[in-house]
């Protein structure tokens, strides 16, 4: 199998250890484009311990990020990830229109996004779930780290994933061909004759006609069907005429070729006479010995292994149909349904898709409280500059004890706390500052990576400068000293507006900046100080 | 026991046992990650067949840490 291009993932929880580290993964939530990404991966899921309501709630939030996405990377392939629906254990829903709202989301609304955009795939997690068998949630991690998956799970999840990210770029297979004796009847006509052959209606034969019923049905759907056989032609031809319990005959079969020829030749001969390549084909045989040859002669088409045993040919049926044949089909009913759903979207959701960034971001009805440091956070506070690793312009470390003495000496703290429509993030940004009569000194500025992608870091950082700058005109100086760990905030100070005014030997940037260079904060955060 | 912790870290951290250093903690090797640190606890409760609380999953950043939990 060919090993998985890098994705970048679009998530809502925490996603990171069910994926090789190969990837790139977005901010919680954020749906900033990522243009230099050619393959993207879209997985929000919802968050199980909120009440059904909620979670709907959250269904039509993930319905615009997913729209925006699509909107912004136009270049890209997209594939977009099934809501979970959870309907075995039961902890979650039991609420018919909570599961109706995911079915809705997977069939229609993800429905309408693939008949719409040739760039976006569709993955189904339920495949995955239905095959596990220890719980899908570990609470102990979903409430310490977000994991909305049971890590337990991990594993089994990157080697799924892989499978299905590599099934996207796979091309759909045309073409079967199949073997007869033991293949698609029990026992050899040649020997048992067309009425001893085993198919029809009890054991083992039963298992041979569901078979031919299933083969049928996917060439109903489209799919060529042709034999490859070492027999007698007269004794096949005599079954396809006389053994009404045969139905896979030369009515649905595009070719045939019965003969005591290499099935390697044979199988070249029908790619020219049905005019389609042999990587189209997929070659179904009991015979070990003619798999191999094919494998061997024909490396471009598909051999899968044969059960052993007759009572696993409907398994294997639908494991060839999902590795080989299967799309994301919508029936006839479900496009009337998706028709329906577009015109109730654009009536009343218009709103849900945005052109741009700004609308979306305005949209969400941030909100941003900024508490000069009292008693009450300062643990909060000095707890932050302890743990946080990655957004964090100095990783300086403080105590309580520490931040006292900091407010003593005339330094100010600061923390914000983060909002919007869809939920409260609690304290997730700090700032200390010193100053003297001219000067003020960004001393740590760091946040929770959950809170990033909307601009809120800079907002934040420009809304308290200004609260410290009232009085005076003081030029501001800050620094950025990197670790293995804070690459992400690399760019941030620059992009605030700070000039860098000196590299030190140890890689400490250190820059400056005027109060009116700074970063001018959209008018659509609702900015308080408390 | 200390043997397999210690296998199974080179495992989550992606080295060879022996580039581990020594008292390994949280602090002194960065690639131990808040990310890894849970794969790590995830291994560990398979191999020890163990669930451990929050609060100890927490306090697990260190190789004696490790030891003394597994051993509860």
């Amino acid at each position: 199998m060919q090993s998985m291009k890098p994705q970048y993932i679009y998530r809502n929880y925490t996603v990171e250890y069910l994926f090789d580290s190969l990837h790139h993964f977005s901010g919680y939530g954020d749906v900033s484009p990522a243009l230099d990404h050619k393959e993207q991966t879209v997985f929000y899921q919802l968050n199980p311990s909120f009440t059904p309501e909620e979670q709907i709630m959250e269904i039509e939030d993930i319905k615009s990020k997913i729209s925006f996405i699509i909107n912004l990377n136009q270049e890209a392939r997209i594939a977009v990830v099934t809501l979970y629906r959870n309907v075995l254990s039961g902890w979650e829903t039991k609420n018919n229109e909570l599961l109706n709202a995911i079915d809705d989301f997977n069939i229609n609304f993800l429905g309408s996004l693939i008949s719409e955009n040739r760039n976006v795939k569709i993955i189904d997690i339920n495949t995955f779930f239905q095959s596990q068998n220890i719980s899908l949630i570990d609470w102990r991690f979903f409430f310490t780290s977000q994991m909305i998956i049971n890590p337990k799970l991990a594993k089994n999840f990157k080697t799924w994933f892989a499978k299905q990210i590599s099934g996207l770029d796979l091309k759909r297979k045309k073409c079967i061909v199949l073997d007869c004796d033991n293949t698609l009847w029990g026992g050899v006509v040649g020997e048992d004759g067309t009425f001893g052959i085993k198919l029809g209606m009890d054991y083992p034969g039963l298992c041979f006609k569901s078979f031919q019923n299933l083969l049928l049905m996917l060439s109903k759907k489209g799919v060529i069907l042709t034999v490859c056989s070492k027999n007698n032609v007269k004794d096949v031809q005599d079954v396809w005429e006389n053994n009404t319990n045969n139905i896979i005959n030369d009515t649905c079969l595009s070719a045939y070729r019965i003969n005591w020829n290499d099935k390697a030749s044979n199988i070249k001969s029908m790619a020219e006479e049905l005019n389609i390549g042999l990587d189209s084909f997929v070659f179904i045989d009991d015979n070990p010995v003619e798999r191999g040859l094919v494998k061997e002669f024909l490396p471009e088409v598909e051999v899968p292994d044969f059960p052993e045993k007759s009572y696993d040919l409907v398994d294997f049926f639908w494991k060839i149909y999902n590795d080989y044949f299967s799309v994301y089909e919508l029936s006839n009913e479900d496009l009337k349904k998706t028709q329906q759903y577009k015109e109730n979207f654009v009536r009343s959701e218009t709103k849900k898709t945005f052109e741009n960034m700004d609308e979306y971001l305005s949209s969400l009805e941030i909100e941003i409280d900024i508490f000069n440091g009292g008693e009450q956070n300062i643990q909060r506070i000095a707890q932050m500059t302890q743990k946080t690793n990655q957004f964090n312009l100095t990783t300086k470390r403080y105590t309580e004890q520490e931040l006292f003495q900091v407010i003593k000496d005339g330094g100010s703290i600061y923390c914000a706390n983060v909002k919007d429509k869809f939920g409260d993030n609690g304290i997730t940004i700090a700032g200390i500052f010193k100053e003297d009569k001219n000067n003020i000194f960004v001393d740590s500025y760091l946040l929770s990576c959950r809170i990033l992608g909307r601009d809120i870091e800079k907002v934040a950082l420009i809304k308290i400068l200004d609260q410290l700058i009232t009085t005076n005109d003081k030029k501001i100086f800050a620094e950025f000293i990197p670790t293995s760990k804070n690459a992400v905030a690399e760019k941030f100070l620059e992009d605030v507006g700070f000039e860098l005014i000196e590299t030190e030997d140890n890689g400490t940037r250190k820059y400056a900046a005027n109060k009116e260079n700074l970063f001018k904060a959209k008018e659509y955060y609702k900015v308080n100080y408390c | 026991m200390e043997e397999k912790v210690k296998e199974i870290m080179a495992g989550v951290f992606e080295v060879n046992v022996n580039e581990l250093p020594e008292n390994i903690n949280q602090e002194n090797f960065e690639d131990w990650t808040s990310i890894k640190h849970l794969t790590l606890i995830v291994e560990l409760e398979e191999e020890f067949d163990k669930a451990f609380e929050p609060e100890e999953i927490s306090e697990m950043t260190s190789l004696s840490k490790i030891i003394e939990y597994i051993s509860k």
